[in-house]
């Protein structure tokens, strides 16, 4: 009663969602670690001062310094450099495998909600399935069967990573199927692709941007786990996850090794995460008065 | 009103909110008494700040963002303000009892109802598990619950509106509290049950001699229940009387307002609805005077300009309203009408 | 009720099933040929067809799929290719381990998440609220295998107060259990704030305060109650992560866990512990799924009235 807006003017969905978002400082914050990521991932080569890959083996466990900013490796390479380059790697990993099973999961998503009966029974079961066993370990089985490397990364956790998805975009659909505008679509003869494309994504978009945003940190922690496992990147790509792994049996003298690739996960995880919970409250209508 | 022994005295009542928008005044000079086995209506539209005037007095406003910031209220002569959280909650439904609007969402889903209302009576009765059952069982039957034993074992949901209300009561009313306060207890149910219920709360009322403070937006159910009445509008009492004065003879035009916005099945005359133009103002844009004034067909220029003070019209007839100073018609003639 | 459970049970038994399709298939395009990776660079071509047909390696796919799945119903999880036992007595010796520490991180992240949840919720928009959650993000976003070696670093090397590796006691548990609780946790004392605040802002929690009750008993009978379903669904959830993510801080602390020995037989081939491995553990996983199933049921009886009249 005492929120009712003054002016009753005519506001778009997305702006009243950007206005909302806007005020949210934690998420403004967010957003910005997120684009400046993405920036230093585009152009790591430019910023990287060291190709990091570049053994240097008279450097070896390098303290911090001027010329190595967070020290180097037990192989003498920059840490900096590959903490760089390691951002390309969870950040392709992150966004590539979300678009994988973002397509996936929308896509039996749809037709689970829109055809119904036993379309939606097989789907339904499928996303029971998929969600009921332990992502680590099948993507660790995928891995293992496909080997390290970038693309089967992509691959395993993108068609993993699904079920969630399909699930909530299954419920919009299931809604949105009830509303009249659906039906007054079907009446004036718009066939079941036209109105999956031109009325069904529009309105599960919101879903969708959440669901991706909040995907990416899980998928960025699963390549760090499976890098870790040595079942992520291939040697000697940097990733986060393998630096870790490789600063184990330093962490007594060289302790800067093992903490700031873990510091590169978490703030990265976190602004994802912070950024997700962001969009989510700018963006869901339910939690709007 | 007369002095002798009241119940419960509120004097001067403020409430605020304090949001993003800023300090809003949700309630403001509110006073009235209650006495014992008295039953005060309180009567407005949603949002004038009458269930946050009931809630204040079991001091369970939502805070934050509200906040009593002024006033004193009086309960058997101490001040329900200075006490400490232990003295209140043992105030609470032992002295001062609240039912509320919706009985669908007052209990608690995954407890029986009956356990429910042992809690009430463990917590201020030195009683047994087993006295306890059998009081919660006594009052589920007083409230008019047939097969109380299947009903104490009951969890809200498999019960109807009405039956939750009725328990709802029987909770309240198992200490046997000298105050029952009731925020809008009918709206949610449907009309046959509204009228079971009002029935059994003046039954309880006079069985147990107990006062109430009764909440609602319905004149029907004020003219039922009520012995005396206050209307609120936006957070001030525009006018309080006796409800046979309240019918007869309205003051503030907002209560006429009211008043002729309900039908009349006795009256003869073909009277059509009238309906008050315009809305109530929010918290955050409230007019500098009468805050009536902008839907008010009466109001002047002092009216804007000047908010009026509660005057006394009549016998026990207190009014928010320049109509009835002395001021209103020097106005006209200093305006040269 | 009755009719519930068995379906339950049944969809249980389908995504048992389910998986062990999908493990073995996917298993089974692996790359080279396993009896040459069992016996080594050196054999040569007689013995290889010998011990293939010894196998049953030369059947086609769906027999092998179906007495894979035969043998394992009767606990038969096969042989280790380079550990002469059988795989169930592998996987269940380093289960036992692996349980205990899963059971430890699972307490701890349980109990301190509902903890903090509570106490954020109850103090909502104080500091103490802001001071947990933002703690909480953090634990959410940092990796598990990386908090073990925090852990290490400061509390064995720095401090040398808990064992850095092994399982010889007790005590070797406890880091470990911290490392990989922490991140579950943090999720639970989130999903059990949010889930408290809706709960406390019920109109029956106003109705529990009216009746004059201790805020204690209105914050613990009333509310937490309430919003236990929720976290059940979350804490339900994080047991199979728990269990499979034990991997990560069992090969930092070199616990001979089931993660580990699953690690270890990815890195050798070892394809019967890697199938027998990811089959023992999901189906653990569903098992508990399903006691979390009816968990639900017990906590909140709309769901076993309801089922019981319909």
């Amino acid at each position: 009663m005492f929120k009712k807006k003054k002016d009753q003017t005519y506001q778009s969905y997305w702006s009243i969602s950007w206005n909302i978002f806007k005020k949210n400082k934690v998420a403004m914050v967010c957003l910005f670690i997120v684009i400046l990521l993405c920036l230093i991932a585009l152009f790591a080569p430019l910023i990287a001062p060291y190709d990091p890959n570049k053994q240097v083996l008279t450097d070896r466990l390098m303290k911090p310094c001027g010329q190595h900013w967070f020290g180097t490796d037990d192989l003498g390479r920059d840490i900096f450099s590959r903490i760089i380059y390691g951002c390309r790697v969870s950040l392709s990993v992150g966004i590539i495998s979300q678009i994988i099973a973002t397509v996936i999961g929308y896509t039996m998503g749809v037709c689970a909600g829109y055809f119904g009966g036993k379309v939606d029974s097989v789907i339904s079961f499928l996303i029971q399935v998929f969600s009921s066993f332990p992502f680590l370990l099948f993507a660790m089985a995928i891995m293992f069967v496909l080997g390290p490397g970038l693309i089967n990364l992509y691959l395993a956790l993108g068609l993993l990573g699904w079920a969630s998805t399909a699930r909530l975009i299954r419920g919009d659909v299931m809604r949105l199927k009830k509303m009249e505008y659906i039906d007054a679509c079907k009446v004036s003869g718009g066939n079941s692709f036209r109105i999956i494309m031109k009325h069904l994504l529009p309105n599960c978009l919101s879903t969708l941007i959440v669901t991706v945003t909040l995907g990416i940190p899980n998928a960025i922690m699963s390549e760090a786990s499976l890098s870790f496992l040595g079942l992520g990147v291939k040697a000697p790509m940097a990733s986060w996850g393998s630096m870790i792994s490789f600063s184990q049996p330093y962490i007594r003298s060289a302790t800067y090794y093992s903490v700031i690739p873990g510091l590169a996960i978490i703030i990265t995880v976190l602004a994802f995460n912070m950024l997700g919970d962001g969009l989510r409250d700018a963006l869901d209508p339910k939690l709007r008065s | 009103m007369s002095e002798n022994k009241e119940l419960l005295e509120v004097k001067d009542l403020g409430i605020t909110f304090f949001t993003d928008r800023g300090a809003l005044p949700a309630v403001q000079e509110v006073s009235f008494n209650i006495k014992p086995g008295e039953t005060l209506g309180v009567v407005g539209e949603s949002g004038c700040g009458k269930s946050m005037t009931a809630l204040s007095l079991m001091q369970l406003i939502p805070s934050p963002p509200g906040k009593i910031t002024a006033g004193e209220i009086m309960y058997k002569g101490e001040d329900l303000l200075k006490k400490s959280p232990k003295e209140m909650r043992d105030i609470r439904g032992k002295e001062i009892s609240m039912i509320f609007q919706e009985p669908m969402t007052s209990l608690n889903p995954v407890i029986t109802v009956g356990k429910q209302i042992m809690e009430a009576v463990l917590t201020h009765e030195k009683m047994s598990k087993q006295e306890a059952k059998e009081r919660a069982l006594e009052m589920i039957k007083l409230v008019g619950i047939p097969m109380p034993e299947k009903v104490f074992a009951s969890c809200p949901h498999q019960l109807s509106g009405g039956m939750r209300q009725r328990i709802m009561i029987a909770m309240a009313l198992s200490c046997n509290p000298s105050l029952l306060i009731c925020d809008e207890p009918t709206t949610a149910l449907d009309v046959t049950i509204q009228a079971q219920i009002l029935k059994l709360i003046n039954k309880m009322k006079k069985e147990l001699n107990t006062a109430v403070l009764l909440i609602t937006h319905d004149m029907g159910v004020i003219s039922e229940m009520a012995d005396n009445v206050i209307v609120m509008y936006a957070g001030k009492i525009v006018e309080y009387t006796n409800v046979e004065d309240l019918f007869k003879n309205p003051l503030h035009p907002y209560t006429i307002g009211l008043r002729r916005s309900i039908p009349d099945i006795d009256s003869d005359d073909q009277e059509e609805l009238e309906v008050i133009p315009g809305s109530v103002p929010m918290l955050y844009e409230l007019p500098k005077g009468c805050f009536f004034a902008p839907r008010c067909k009466h109001a002047k220029e002092i009216c804007h300009q000047e908010c009026p003070a509660m005057m006394e019209h009549g016998e026990n007839h207190l009014v928010r309203c320049w109509k009835y100073h002395e001021r209103w018609n020097k106005e006209d003639v200093e305006n040269g009408k | 009720m009755t009719k519930y459970l068995l379906k339950r049970v049944l969809q249980a038994i389908g995504v048992v099933f389910c998986i062990s399709l999908i493990t073995f298939f996917v298993l089974n395009i692996v790359p080279g040929n396993p009896v040459e990776i069992m016996l080594g660079e050196f054999a040569d071509q007689a013995t290889i067809a010998r011990v293939t047909h010894e196998m049953g390696l030369d059947q086609p796919i769906y027999i092998q799929y179906f007495s894979w799945l035969g043998n394992m119903l009767q606990g038969n999880f096969g042989t280790s290719y380079f550990q002469n036992k059988p795989v169930i007595d592998i996987l269940t010796s380093s289960f036992l381990v692996t349980a205990k520490l899963a059971g430890i991180a699972y307490i701890l992240a349980v109990v301190l998440g509902i903890v903090v949840g509570v106490v954020a919720a109850v103090n909502h928009g104080k500091w103490v609220d802001s001071a947990l959650m933002t703690i909480s993000v953090f634990g959410i976003s940092a990796p598990a295998f990386w908090i073990a070696i925090i852990l290490q670093i400061v509390i064995c090397l720095k401090f040398n107060l808990l064992p850095l590796s092994g399982i010889d006691s007790f005590k070797s548990f406890i880091l470990p259990g911290i490392a990989l609780g922490t991140r579950y946790a943090a999720s639970i004392a989130r999903i059990t704030r949010t889930s408290m605040l809706d709960v406390l802002s019920q109109d029956y929690i106003r109705t529990a305060e009216a009746k004059g009750l201790k805020g204690w008993v209105v914050t613990i009978k009333h509310a937490l109650r309430n919003a236990l379903i929720p976290i059940i669904t979350i804490a339900g959830s994080d047991l199979g992560n728990i269990l499979t993510g034990s991997v990560l801080v069992e090969s930092v602390f070199s616990i001979p866990g089931i993660g580990k020995m699953l690690v270890d037989s990815i890195n050798t081939r070892d394809l019967p512990i890697v199938q027998g491995g990811v089959m023992y553990i999901a189906v653990i996983c569903v098992i508990m799924y399903l006691v979390v199933d009816l968990l639900y049921t017990v906590v909140d009886p709309r769901i076993r009235l309801g089922k019981e009249s319909s």
